[in-house]
């Protein structure tokens, strides 16, 4: 495995102090790779992405971000840090336009914030095509770039994303998800729940499987696809699906 | 029927600028807060005590601008008065409703909102007592604009629609051309959200509240001036204020601007078909019917 960017150790969190979901959850992402959360619903994987996030009280356990201790940070904070969130829903201001969007992300570029809105349109051409238009009426598909390039725009070390694929049809999903690929290769890691796993895995450099808030398995995205007990329990849907 | 219409557009400038102030609040921090109406009644008590602070100090500060009954002790009073009831409503919100947001539910907050519009209310009737009282008690003549239809205009009516009108397009630009109204923007459509884009919630709220309570110092200096100062004006005002944010949509500073004007002109021409003892209901009437038609109001967007 690359150099650890991301730490987890042993981290169990909740929405309410006391009332936990992750129960000594650990895991780690290296530089430029991705890592896929994969598991039943409820098994916590959003859960650990907000934690990491800041948006989830952490009882004990840390995380830590190049050997920096982040846990327990704010939310607003965290960007300071190189971490980028995108949220599973509602990951762009619909009444705000699209540059607006950007630039409202951009305020945490240190210094040419210009130069760094212009360098998104680079990487996402529709965004500039109908960067006067709301952002609410953008496609499923524009919606998400739009959010990753409100991630990227700072330069973050690490990426969140909450099932970036999710309400986007199959096409829109794996040019997405190619995306995310690309993101990686430029020495940015990534920490992915995706509902389609099956997809997820193919672009994941590993995974972990979580199950009531607990770690179950792990290992890269390949061994995990080929993996005749893991599919059965944890990918069971999308092996019928996919028969 | 011409001096209506400039009479409810007038009331409405005035109208507009209070409801600013509450639509954002009601939209960031969900909750209707009764006590905003009272911020228009400290704006211009502070206004007046520190009007005459000034003029006392520097007589050549109390000299009238003209036809205008405002002089420069009154701007810089004014512009004190923005600052000093900002700065209350972020008090408002430190010492009572922030540890009630975090403890209790919204309605708790709106019987909270109750209780500081009363203390509010009532310390100034201490202070100040509950005589009506004036910036200048000089009789302003009116300008006759034209005698047929008889249009009469004084000239604090002109100048407070003129500066009214000016606040609320900078506000526009701030909102619609800046970060920081990007960022406002973003908090009250969705603070998490905005929470990851490095946007400070509490910062955030803290600019809310002295935003709102400076414009609605705006609002009651500038009521003040074309009509009264009482400790009871605030009362007076909150269901028309009410009236124009619904109207205009809940979170929707284009809205309230317009639903400002909605309730201002219907108060206004009402009286030329109603008895004026009617008049009290009419904002109740406009939030009915609004609220039947357009749940959301005429800006507001379903959430």
């Amino acid at each position: 495995m690359s150099e650890t960017r991301l730490h987890i150790d042993a981290v169990t969190a909740g929405y309410k102090p006391g009332f936990p979901i992750l129960h000594g959850v650990s895991a780690s992402v290296g530089v430029g790779e991705i890592v896929t959360l994969i598991g039943p619903n409820g098994a916590g994987k959003s859960t650990l992405v907000k934690a990491v996030a800041g948006f989830v009280h952490v009882d004990s356990g840390s995380i830590s971000l190049d050997g920096r201790d982040i846990t327990g940070i704010s939310p607003d904070r965290m960007t300071e840090h190189g971490v980028a969130y995108v949220p599973q829903t509602d990951n762009i201001f619909r009444t705000l336009g699209v540059e607006q969007n950007l630039v409202l992300a951009a305020q945490r570029v240190e210094r040419d914030r210009n130069r760094a809105i212009d360098a998104m349109f680079e990487l996402f051409p529709p965004l500039r095509e109908h960067k006067g238009l709301r952002a609410g009426g953008l496609s499923g598909g524009q919606r998400q770039m739009l959010a990753i390039a409100m991630a990227l725009i700072a330069g973050p070390q690490l990426v969140l994303m909450d099932e970036p694929t999710a309400g986007l049809s199959p096409k829109v999903a794996q040019e997405v998800l190619q995306l995310i690929r690309n993101i990686a290769s430029d020495n940015v890691s990534v920490l992915l729940v995706e509902q389609n796993a099956k997809a997820a895995l193919r672009i994941s450099d590993r995974a972990y499987v979580l199950a009531e808030g607990r770690n179950q398995h792990e290992g890269t995205g390949a061994a995990l696809l080929d993996d005749p007990v893991i599919g059965e329990i944890y990918l069971g849907a999308w092996r019928r699906e996919s028969a | 029927m011409i001096q209506s219409l400039f009479d409810g557009i007038l009331v409405g400038a005035i109208l507009s600028l209070g409801a600013i102030g509450l639509t954002m609040m009601m939209h960031i921090l969900r909750f209707a807060n009764f006590s905003h109406a009272e911020l228009l009644t400290v704006g211009a008590y502070v206004a007046l005590v520190f009007d005459a602070v000034f003029s006392a100090l520097v007589p050549a500060f109390a000299t009238k601008w003209g036809s205008l009954s405002l002089t420069a002790a009154l701007a810089v009073a004014t512009l004190l008065s923005i600052a000093i009831t900002g700065a209350t409503a972020v008090a408002a919100d430190r010492l009572i409703f922030k540890r009630l947001r975090e403890n209790a539910g919204p309605l708790t907050m709106v019987f909270a909102s109750f209780g500081v519009a009363l203390v509010m209310r009532n310390v100034i009737s201490l202070l100040f007592g509950l005589q009506t009282m004036h910036y200048s008690n000089d009789i302003a003549f009116a300008m006759v604009i034209s005698l047929d239809p008889l249009l009469l205009i004084k000239p604090d009516q002109f100048f407070v629609l003129i500066l009214a009108l000016t606040a609320m397009a900078a506000l526009h630009l701030v909102m619609t051309r800046t970060p920081l109204g990007f960022a406002l923007r973003a908090i009250s459509e969705n603070p998490p959200l905005a929470q990851a884009n490095g946007i400070n919630l509490k910062r955030m709220v803290t600019i809310t509240w002295m935003i709102g309570g400076g414009l609605a110092a705006l609002a009651g200096v500038f009521y003040a001036l074309t009509n009264q100062i009482s400790p009871i004006m605030g009362r007076d005002l909150v269901l028309s204020l009410f009236a124009a944010t619904i109207v205009g949509g809940i979170g929707s500073v284009p809205g309230a601007f317009i639903g400002g004007f909605v309730v201002g002109l219907a108060s206004s021409l009402a009286l030329l078909v109603i008895p004026s003892g009617y008049n009290p209901a009419l904002p109740f009437m406009i939030i009915l019917i609004t609220l039947y038609f357009r749940p959301f109001g005429l800006f507001g967007e379903e959430r």
